[in-house]
């Protein structure tokens, strides 16, 4: 379920206002993108779920302090990386474990379902090797299909930042993906 | 490497990263999260205050910060003799890179180190950001010199964005740590002009791969902040 940036806002507004009804929506609209961000970026799905609940506790208690200068989706992807930042520190680990084969929940059967599948841990197991900055401006940009300045606002960085990032980490990928370096 | 190549190969990367399957939370897992929330929430237990940066990160953030500056003056002379990577040899412990982009990253590490509790100035332009993340206790705090030179040096080498120098004044060609180099912009903060030098014979607009610019107090001729997008981890 997605709701609009205004939507989303509102909803937002009256969660602070102590809405329990509304924060469940805002919930409800956004908790799969913040788990998709998190587990990519922690390469654990207990993990994921750890910060995902960390990320919503502190949207709720936070609430009152939005101001409506971003999206909430946006807002709460810089509370979900930071989180995510913070397990890394935690845990000692800068890069996170590649997924664990089986997590794909697609189901190969054919033998071109197992190539791509074969392909895409591959490039997971990429994406889990880079550092954790460039990961997650991947994760944002590459995978999640923000704009640039979304990515900016939500990993807390000038755009400039973001586009060195991406250019470093798809060179990274790249060569690990057995890509031309050009 | 050229800019049509450049652009195949970020779209094979593109390509790649969008054949990856959707992730979704199964409905335990929902559930799950939904009902460890709500018991959090509703048990009116104090506010969660998950491990803050250690000390000693911070400590050793700043004093990163504090070396590269320190380098930039002892290469430049004022602190006495001493070699152009000084202030980069300084990051060298504790960092995962050991590349020129460790010295802008390590900026912007204590720049985003700080930001889980909103110190940065774009955290303080936008409120919904300014005290979001898991570490509440450090004000808000202006931008550093070599924060505010870090994202001259991006716009100038990422963008492409070069200001014709004003007086043309090269007199610290010969100086320490801008062998090779030449006068390609200058920016101003805070009412000081800086001078930035680029190695002869690179271009600024993202289009090479290895990008540096040197900034120079043209008063002293002292390296004030090297930035550096380079090759390698």
């Amino acid at each position: 379920m997605t709701t609009s940036h205004q939507e989303d806002a509102a909803l937002l507004a009256r969660a602070a206002a102590g809405d329990h009804d509304a924060f469940t929506a805002v919930m409800r609209a956004h908790e799969d993108r913040v788990f998709a961000v998190c587990l990519r970026m922690l390469g654990d799905r207990e993990a994921a779920l750890d910060v995902t609940q960390e990320t919503f506790i502190t949207a709720f208690r936070k609430a009152h302090q939005f101001q409506g200068n971003s999206a909430v989706g946006t807002w709460l992807y810089r509370i979900a990386v930071n989180n995510c930042y913070d397990w890394l520190r935690r845990h000692k680990r800068r890069r996170a474990e590649a997924l664990p084969e089986g997590w794909d929940q697609a189901d190969p059967a054919s033998t071109e379902e197992v190539e791509a599948a074969a392909h895409r841990h591959e490039i997971q197991v990429a994406l889990a090797a880079l550092p954790s900055e460039y990961r997650a401006a991947v994760i944002l940009s590459d995978i999640e299909g923000m704009a640039l300045p979304d990515v900016a606002a939500a990993l807390g960085v000038p755009v400039g930042t973001v586009k060195s990032r991406l250019f470093r980490a798809r060179r990274i990928l790249a060569e690990r993906l057995g890509e031309p370096k050009g | 490497m050229r800019s049509q190549d450049r652009e195949q190969f970020e779209a094979r990367v593109k390509e790649a990263l969008s054949s990856l399957e959707p992730i979704t939370m199964s409905d335990a897992e929902r559930a799950r999260l939904r009902q460890a929330v709500w018991t959090e929430l509703r048990s009116g237990a104090p506010e969660r205050v998950p491990a803050r940066i250690p000390w000693r990160a911070r400590i050793a953030g700043a004093a990163a910060v504090v070396a590269v500056v320190a380098g930039g003056l002892y290469a430049g002379g004022v602190l006495g003799s001493g070699s152009p990577d000084a202030g980069l040899t300084a990051l060298g412990g504790g960092e995962e890179e050991r590349s020129g982009t460790t010295f802008a990253i390590a900026a912007e590490t204590h720049s985003s180190g700080g930001d889980t509790a909103a110190t940065s100035s774009s955290d303080a332009e936008d409120g919904d950001l300014q005290t979001l993340g898991t570490n509440d206790a450090v004000e808000v705090a202006p931008p550093s010199l070599q924060q505010r030179l870090s994202r001259e040096a991006e716009k100038i080498l990422l963008d492409g964005e070069v200001r014709a120098t004003g007086s043309g004044d090269t007199s610290c060609q010969d100086s320490p740590g801008l062998e090779g180099h030449e006068l390609v912009s200058e920016v101003e903060v805070d009412g000081t002009v800086y001078q930035a030098w680029a190695p002869r014979g690179q271009r600024s607009g993202g289009e090479q791969a290895d990008l540096s610019l040197t900034f120079v107090d043209p008063a002293d001729c002292s390296v004030v902040l090297h930035f550096g997008i380079a090759p390698g981890e």
